[in-house]
């Protein structure tokens, strides 16, 4: 995380300070847990699917199942990504409100708001990407006795390219909505 | 660079955003006075507001608060000014010290035994949910947070419209409070022209995005009828 500090110019006390900020609003909520349990089931029997009883680049020549184990790997990615929702939105009266909203008028950087949520998206797509790398080494040497170049690049673009990237994105149009 | 001796300063400023854009506003705050800034809806009295406060606004020229550029610092200017609106939220939620003990820390100069008792003497229920206080009181616990962290310059937008003339007196004695020792200033926006007249010390009119210069508010009182 040093190295990415560095690369985005992360202020240090502003880091430090919205890390406090997030730690002290924060209030956990079965939802919260429940997020985390629906998506790992999901993103679970997704790399399953995909992995066993074919591996998916060697298709048959049914497709449907394979899209399928894809959509269920996707829905389990984006479930449990919702976490990082927790430092871009807050429920309040039924809605859903922006921390934009709020930030806007304290001394703070929107660039240092925009590092640290990245951050969180990096963290938060590292931590799943390990686990899905883990999973499908550990079921492709159990069931193919072999590690394939797709189990290791499915996790590096899937879990974590892509869910960064498209924080990145979202992070470049927040900015620009000013 | 401005004056350091002045509290705001906007040399040139004029918007380069889609839609409406203030044009070519030039003017300087001293400290200790409350200058009061009229005009009708869509004038652009809180566009002015919004080019103070916001980073992302784009305009050429230049705004400094008390020699701070408000753009190239953003974050030192947003330390040196206090805003109170109705559009400036507060966690509904939570109370209004819940409030204060999660935004604090971002200012270094807050002090929050000067916040609870400038609630205590302007009567604010530090221990009420924000949302459940009267428009009143949300105003009141603003102007308390913002005084705690001792600005220069208090921004005040459209603040007292909707105001009872009880609460409205109160509200200026509070003003006149703050600025008492000339180490600050206050700009509202309102666009009741007798309150302005008769509460401010100086006063600019705001019309389709271009301001008068402020003029004394009795004087000001002469030339607008």
């Amino acid at each position: 995380m040093k190295m990415i500090d560095r690369i985005l110019r992360a202020d240090e006390r502003q880091q430090k300070l919205l890390e406090e900020f997030f730690k002290e609003f924060a209030t956990w909520n079965w939802s919260d847990l429940g997020r985390k349990i629906v998506g790992g089931l999901f993103i679970g029997i997704g790399i399953i699917w995909q992995i066993f009883p074919w591996h998916w680049w060697e298709l048959p020549h049914d497709m449907t199942m394979i899209w399928m184990a894809v959509s269920f790997e996707i829905i389990g990615i984006g479930t449990y990504l919702r976490g990082y929702r927790d430092y871009t939105d807050y429920p309040e009266d039924q809605r859903i409100r922006s921390f934009d909203d709020i930030f806007a008028f304290i001394p703070l950087s929107g660039w240092q708001l925009s590092v640290f949520r990245l951050k969180k998206a990096i963290s938060l797509c590292f931590k799943l990407s390990a686990v899905t790398l883990v999973f499908q080494v550990m079921i492709a040497v159990a069931v193919y006795h072999e590690i394939t170049a797709g189990n290791i690049l499915l996790p590096a673009v899937g879990t974590f390219t892509i869910p960064v990237l498209s924080s990145l994105i979202e992070e470049y149009r927040s900015r620009r909505r000013g | 660079m401005g004056d350091i001796n002045n509290i705001l300063e906007f040399h040139n400023v004029t918007g380069r955003n889609k839609g409406f854009n203030l044009k070519d506003v030039t003017f300087s705050l001293e400290p200790g006075f409350i200058y009061g800034l009229m005009g009708e809806n869509g004038a652009g009295k809180t566009t002015l507001m919004r080019y103070i406060m916001n980073d992302r606004v784009k305009y050429d020229g230049e705004i400094v608060v008390c020699g701070v550029n408000v753009l190239r610092q953003h974050e030192k200017a947003m330390s040196l000014i206090g805003y109170v609106s109705e559009d400036h939220l507060f966690f509904g939620d939570r109370t209004g010290m819940q409030n204060a003990t999660l935004l604090a820390p971002f200012y270094d100069d807050f002090d929050a035994e000067c916040f609870v008792d400038y609630g205590k003497r302007w009567d604010v229920s530090l221990h009420t949910t924000y949302k459940k206080m009267s428009r009143g009181e949300r105003l009141k616990l603003q102007l308390a947070f913002v005084a705690a962290y001792r600005p220069v310059l208090y921004l005040l937008d459209e603040v007292t419209a909707g105001m009872d003339p009880v609460f409205r007196i109160e509200f200026f004695d509070m003003l006149r409070e703050l600025i008492r020792d000339e180490s600050c200033s206050v700009l509202m926006t309102s666009h009741i022209q007798s309150e302005v007249e008769l509460k401010t010390d100086y006063v600019a009119v705001m019309r389709d995005g271009e301001m008068s210069d402020f003029l004394e508010s009795m004087e000001m009182g002469k030339t607008v009828g």
